[in-house]
């Protein structure tokens, strides 16, 4: 029997039922992220464009909060490969850049620190760096080893929750960020952009085409009715790729279409 | 000891590896299966009881010589059941129909009150119509769970007259094959690739 009240979602091997349980860990790990955010942008700049990417970022860790949370949370960690591929795009493709599309102001205005953390920040936020940690961590936690090992403890699944969002965060740093202060032109954004995002293209492909189910974990849970575990891993691969084409395709146009922009206004100036 | 082998040599010997290799050649003892080995072989064993269409299926009689794998459990179970059967017969949809026609699956329902024939075959019927469902008395389902040497099914109902109970029974399925012993079982835990596995293996003969 499932307790309705983990501190963090496990995979539990019990029928999946709709009947809503409390992980008080995310809460807090959520209340943190909030805290953090908050303490990050208080006194920023006041205008208008600050402040809706301040409200961009609040979406972002409410998006965090109901990504880990019930119902995803425990579907991804111990019933649906497709929820597990939904809750990775969510962290690492949705709520990591709009965070920092609402940190970034702030950032901006204050003048760059001297301490020797802001020196490890602008090594691992520069974009060779940024795009090996990503790939690092996308890789690992798609390993079906690793997903079976560490779906099943709570800590396991806190420490691939928390990865993805680091791995989010370092992605979406060089593009969204202008500090630490680094010569980053569009042109080169858009070609990082596309490799460094080369390996969410392979663990679809690789979900799309298996021949069995790759993950125990999810080919082992109770059933959901009328899924087959294939099918399943086939929605998660359709998802991985759909869903981080659109994000990756739509960001690089935004940002292809504003240097354009503003090209074109330099040229005319 | 090694046996070296020339091209000429193995020329010579080939047309009788290949002819063994066609008639299944002698029982294979495969180290390499992924279903558990069972310290002593079961002996394929004797009990009657009824199918879906609610004729008498002797189980030795009616699977004598083929590779059958038998399975007790039913059809409210939550998870063990749907997921062994279920991968069954997604590992069997890999094979020729052919191979597929070759291997027998019984499923023995432990919850005869709840699971009649009706349902038992609608369920069976949702990973593959040819899956042969079975059923009896409680003492007759008891009979075959001994002869098996299974652990016998319990009811844990929380309440008495607790029509929502759930069924204590044996996880694992049993691989007879030809020499109509079962050398190997399948826990729960056996991946649809381990069945893809071993199914090849277990009609060749392997055990």
């Amino acid at each position: 029997m499932a307790s309705n009240v983990q501190w963090w979602c496990s995979a539990q091997g019990t029928r999946w039922t709709w009947n809503w349980r409390a992980y008080p860990g995310i809460w807090l790990v959520a209340l943190a992220i909030a805290g953090g955010y908050w303490a990050a942008v208080r006194g920023g700049p006041d205008t208008p464009s600050a402040r809706r990417r301040r409200a961009i970022g609040w979406a972002g860790v409410v998006l965090a909060w109901l990504s880990l949370d019930w119902p995803l949370g425990p579907l991804a960690t111990g019933y649906l490969a497709s929820a597990h591929a939904l809750q990775f795009l969510l962290l690492t493709m949705v709520v990591s850049p709009l965070i920092l599309v609402g940190l970034a102001p702030g950032l901006a205005a204050r003048p760059e620190p001297a301490g020797w953390w802001w020196r490890v920040l602008r090594v691992l936020t520069s974009p060779l760096v940024a795009a090996i940690i990503f790939n690092i961590i996308a890789g690992a936690t798609h390993v079906p080893a690793v997903v079976d090992g560490f779906m099943v403890s709570q800590l396991g699944s806190f420490a691939l929750d928390l990865s993805w969002i680091v791995a989010g965060l370092a992605l979406w740093w060089p593009i969204v960020m202008s500090r630490p202060a680094r010569q980053f032109p569009v042109p080169f954004k858009l070609l990082y952009l596309f490799l460094a995002t080369l390996i969410h293209s392979g663990i679809a492909v690789v979900m799309l085409f298996a021949e069995f189910p790759i993950y125990g974990i999810y080919q082992l849970a109770p059933p959901m009715r009328g899924l087959t575990p294939m099918t399943d891993l086939q929605i998660a691969g359709g998802i991985m790729e759909l869903g981080g084409l659109v994000v990756v395709f739509g960001v690089m146009t935004g940002l292809f279409f504003t240097w354009a922009n503003r090209s074109a206004a330099d040229d005319g100036a | 000891m090694s046996i070296a082998l020339s091209p000429s040599r193995t020329l010579r010997i080939l047309p009788v590896v290949l002819a063994l290799a066609a008639c299944g050649g002698p029982a294979r003892n495969s180290q390499d299966l992924h279903g558990a080995a069972l310290p002593q072989p079961i002996a394929r064993p004797d009990f009657t009881l009824t199918d879906t269409r609610g004729q008498p299926f002797h189980f030795r009689q009616e699977t004598q010589g083929k590779l059958t794998l038998l399975a007790f459990g039913y059809t409210n179970c939550p998870d063990v059941c749907p997921v062994q059967m279920a991968n069954i017969a997604a590992a069997m949809r890999k094979l020729s129909r052919a191979d597929q026609q070759r291997i027998t699956v019984v499923f023995v329902t432990t919850d005869p009150p709840r699971d009649t024939a009706q349902r038992l075959r609608s369920w069976l019927d949702n990973f593959n119509p040819a899956f042969i469902g079975l059923r009896g008395s409680d003492a007759e389902i008891t009979r075959a769970e001994q002869a098996v040497g299974v652990a016998l099914a319990t009811r844990e109902a929380s309440a008495p007259g607790d029509t929502n109970y759930t069924v204590g029974h044996a996880a694992q399925v049993y691989a007879f094959t030809a020499d109509d012993s079962a050398h190997r079982a399948y826990p729960f835990g056996t991946l649809q690739q381990d069945w893809a596995h071993d199914l090849p293996e277990l009609l060749r003969g392997a055990h």
